[in-house]
């Protein structure tokens, strides 16, 4: 009885997780903009191996540490290697698609610029 | 068994799918940070694949394969997108500093 919880829980969260994947891959080959295919691909390929890998642990226990330190490894450095992508297409000035309207970063960038500016020219 | 079998294909084709999905961003992306993006993605989908391994070939060393292979693709990532980053930010900061020195003299 134990065994077939297991083996309904494991299941479930590993069809999860690949349908997480199938989703990212459509997000990234269906959306309009740089930005936007980031977001998509970034967030639910973490979710999907969350997933995918807590349900493998799930099914096989002796796997389970290994499978929580790969998660722990993943949640530290996915959105660290997204959030340097997006930093280095933004400052090589990747166009943006037509329908996005608001910049948030642009006038604290400039901001931050005319400070250490003008902090230079009073020296 | 069959069902369980009928399931493994279903997980194995939808993250293949995702995989075939990337690698087609990969070969017609518009720039390079599409390509870089499209090769972070298949990083991380491989990692879940080769978890599924271990599961399927009952081995615990699977498990340290991906782990490593997980770090390798970090590794990968930040090195290409800080070298994309500063190979946009050298002509700027030299044109800075030319128009700083110009200003001085």
């Amino acid at each position: 009885m134990t065994d077939l919880i297991q083996q309904i829980i494991g299941y479930t969260l590993t069809g999860l997780g690949a349908l997480f994947y199938f989703y990212a891959g459509l997000g990234l080959l269906r959306m309009p903009d740089f930005y936007t295919k980031l977001q998509a691909s970034t967030k639910a390929t973490t979710l999907g191996t969350f997933s995918v890998v807590l349900g493998v642990g799930i099914l096989n226990p002796s796997f389970l540490g290994k499978s929580l330190l790969l998660i722990v490894f993943v949640a530290l450095t996915n959105p660290v290697g997204s959030s340097v992508m997006i930093r280095a297409a933004y400052k090589n000035k990747v166009p943006v698609c037509k329908e996005t309207t608001v910049d948030e970063i642009a006038p604290i960038l400039t901001n931050q610029e005319s400070q250490r500016n003008g902090g230079e020219n009073h020296e | 068994m069959s069902g369980s079998l009928l399931i493994d294909l279903i997980v194995f084709g939808l993250t293949g799918l995702g995989v075939f999905f990337s690698l087609l961003r990969f070969l017609m992306g518009p720039t390079s940070f599409d390509r870089l993006m499209a090769i972070d993605m298949m990083n991380v989908i491989i990692i879940g694949l080769i978890s599924l391994l271990a599961y399927m070939f009952k081995n615990n060393m699977y498990m340290d394969i991906a782990i490593l292979y997980g770090l390798l693709g970090f590794i990968e990532t930040i090195v290409f997108a800080r070298y994309l980053e500063n190979q946009a930010n050298t002509p700027s900061n030299c044109a800075e500093t030319k128009s700083m020195d110009g200003d001085a003299k």
